[in-house]
């Protein structure tokens, strides 16, 4: 027997409002000021070389690269994440978060690691990359601000399980809406994939750039990292995810597919995005064969939520183009509200991830992953998953999520449109370049500009690796202006002030399966995934530490 | 920002029933297609290094 249960709606407050605005204020400054950076570097690819115009600011390259990177792949995300769940978690479940104050201390934990973390990368104290591996050291604050982001971001994340916990108390017998279980899902698996990074700095990174210890085991520190690393990019992608599961068909005009496929793919991920961590380290000598060939199969795992996702997603937007007249295999497509900047942004940020697809499953594989590991192709290959099916999902969620937050209306949403499509064409010229520099053996995170061993063949891609970025920096100035102009406009009708969309499924939720909307036996599966597939290697290399490698500042 | 949905005669609620995404199902298609071929390619300059030799 099934219950059809009615669920009770909630508008944000104009408080809750105001503190997911908060999160979106720093994630879309960081990802404004970490962007200028990008493009210098592709520059740089065709000896542009506008570093010199910074000094004594910026004083190489390399801290260029090192504020790209940890403001857009680390502080953009994180702060966009953890405000949007925020607001799925709020609207899901139609409650007011339990304990807002530990949300908001959450909050400010992350902005004083934030702080703490940015004055020695500007002093060009922390000219470490995004990666942090040693034997480049950094200043301890770096380390130790990394840590209060990551501690911030978990203490939010109780907010939000305690929430949760209250919610299920109230409703034993609700299937948890979609939105809010996934971001509480997401958050889990946040909390158990950061324990690798917060080992490797608590215990080696800290201590050492105190000067506590002599010297370090890059080795050990690299594979608490993949720990993290790995998973990271599932902590960026689903929130992604939860918007094109759970609001782009309302924003199409359709449905979503299937409520039971989105909850089995989330629960996938959950289990299998943290034991895979060693298909990034297949070149490192210290990791015997048959654990990564382990993690590699592991990775291929990853395989299936990910085509489960490409099915659901795609049919709730063929259902949708459908409603809208599409008729054909793929009439429909081009039914799809095109014209409507945040749905245009998500769609293109999912074509251009399904090639970023394509890529992940070479990277993981053993032996082709020995033509492109660190080469640009890295690089080009993040560039479509973090940069394009996360960042151009989260710019397109931002197009209805500041309006509905400040109660303007979204200023001049065709300006909003070249935006999307620019970030699309300008990544297109970007990724495929560094992917045939890879290809051809470009090696990632070097100035090529300045490279004296750069072959004829490789000339043409270093432009269009220049061009791509040029257009990207573009893309993101027009999109700064937009967020600027709309959160400083006039207040809006509220009736021309978008709401939240949230998707209904095709099926009364309420049919989903009791298994899937349950979090202890997908935590205990992971857990035991984790131990068996992590376990022994790490007893070896814990038990066998080579604590040998000084620290190395060479910019 | 939302663009009005057409309704369109023939779409109710049997027909949500009985969806069949047939169009998402071609697109996977190509996709995989398309996962063999670029994958391929790779594994072909792979061999062509004499890697595996």
């Amino acid at each position: 027997m099934t219950i059809s249960i009615e669920r009770p709606t909630r508008e944000l407050t104009d408080a809750e409002k105001r503190f997911v605005g908060w999160h979106m204020l720093v994630a879309i400054i960081a990802l404004l000021v970490g962007s200028i950076f990008g493009p210098m570097q592709a520059l740089q690819y065709s000896n542009v070389d506008l570093y010199q115009y910074l000094e004594p600011v910026i004083r190489s390259y390399y801290q260029g690269l090192t504020l790209h990177g940890v403001l857009n792949a680390l502080v953009w995300t994180t702060f966009f994440i953890v405000g949007f769940t925020t607001l799925t978690t709020i609207k899901g479940l139609a409650r007011p978060l339990s304990y807002p104050k530990v949300n908001w201390a959450g909050f400010w934990v992350m902005v004083v690691g934030l702080v703490t973390t940015a004055v020695p990368i500007l002093l060009n104290q922390a000219t470490v990359l995004y990666t942090f591996y040693p034997p480049l050291q950094a200043s301890w604050a770096f380390y130790l601000g990394l840590t209060l982001v990551v501690v911030g971001s978990w203490v939010s994340g109780v907010g939000f399980f305690l929430t949760y916990r209250d919610w299920r108390r109230e409703n034993p017998a609700t299937r948890s809406p979609f939105i809010a279980f996934a971001g509480v899902l997401n958050m889990a698996m946040w909390q158990i994939a950061t324990l690798g990074v917060a080992v490797e700095i608590l215990t080696m990174l800290l201590p050492w750039s105190l000067g506590l210890i002599d010297a370090t085991d890059p080795e050990l520190a690299r594979t608490y990292f993949w720990f993290t690393g790995h998973p990271l990019v599932y902590f960026w992608l689903l929130p992604a995810y939860i918007s094109w599961y759970g609001m782009l068909p309302k924003q199409a005009g359709g449905k979503l597919f299937s409520d039971s496929l989105a909850r089995l793919a989330f629960w996938l991920f959950l289990i299998v995005s943290v034991p895979v961590g060693f298909h990034h380290q297949f070149v490192d000598p210290g990791v015997p064969t048959a654990w990564k060939w382990i993690h590699a199969t592991l990775t291929y795992s990853v395989f299936f939520p990910s085509m489960l996702t490409a099915f659901t997603v795609i049919a709730s937007l063929e259902y949708a183009g459908r409603r809208r007249g599409g008729t054909g295999l793929v009439g429909w497509i081009r039914a799809l509200p095109w014209k409507d900047p945040s749905v245009a942004a998500q769609l293109l940020a999912g074509i251009l991830f399904l090639f970023g697809g394509i890529g992940g499953l070479t990277n993981a594989s053993y032996n082709l992953n020995l033509i492109i590991h660190n080469t640009a192709w890295v690089p080009g290959h993040f560039h479509l998953t973090v940069a394009t099916a996360v960042t151009l999902s989260f710019m397109g969620i931002t197009y209805w999520l500041v309006p509905y937050i400040t109660g303007k209306q979204l200023v001049s949403p065709r300006l909003a449109l070249v935006q999307v499509w620019t970030w699309f064409v300008g990544m297109v010229i970007f990724s495929n370049a560094m992917h045939v520099l890879g290809l051809l053996g470009a090696p990632r995170r070097t100035p090529l500009g300045d490279a004296p061993y750069v072959p004829e063949e490789w000339n043409g891609h270093l432009l269009r690796t220049s061009i791509g970025g040029t257009i990207l920096l573009v893309s993101v100035l027009i999109y700064g202006w937009i967020m600027l102009r709309t959160a400083t406009g006039p207040k809006a009708d509220p009736e021309d002030v978008p709401g939240i969309p949230i998707a209904e499924s095709l099926r009364d939720p309420q049919l989903t399966p009791l298994w899937l909307d349950r979090f202890k036996p997908w935590l205990i599966a992971a857990g035991v995934l984790i131990v068996v597939a992590y376990g022994p290697q790490l007893w070896d290399q814990i038990t066998g530490i080579q604590l040998n490698a000084p620290g190395w500042t060479p910019w | 920002m939302d663009e009005p949905v057409m309704e369109t005669p023939g779409v109710d609620a049997e027909e949500t029933e009985h969806f069949k995404p047939i169009g998402t199902l071609f697109v996977l298609a190509i996709f995989v297609a398309t996962i063999i071929l670029l994958w391929g390619s790779v594994y072909v300059i792979l061999l062509s290094r004499g890697v595996t030799s």
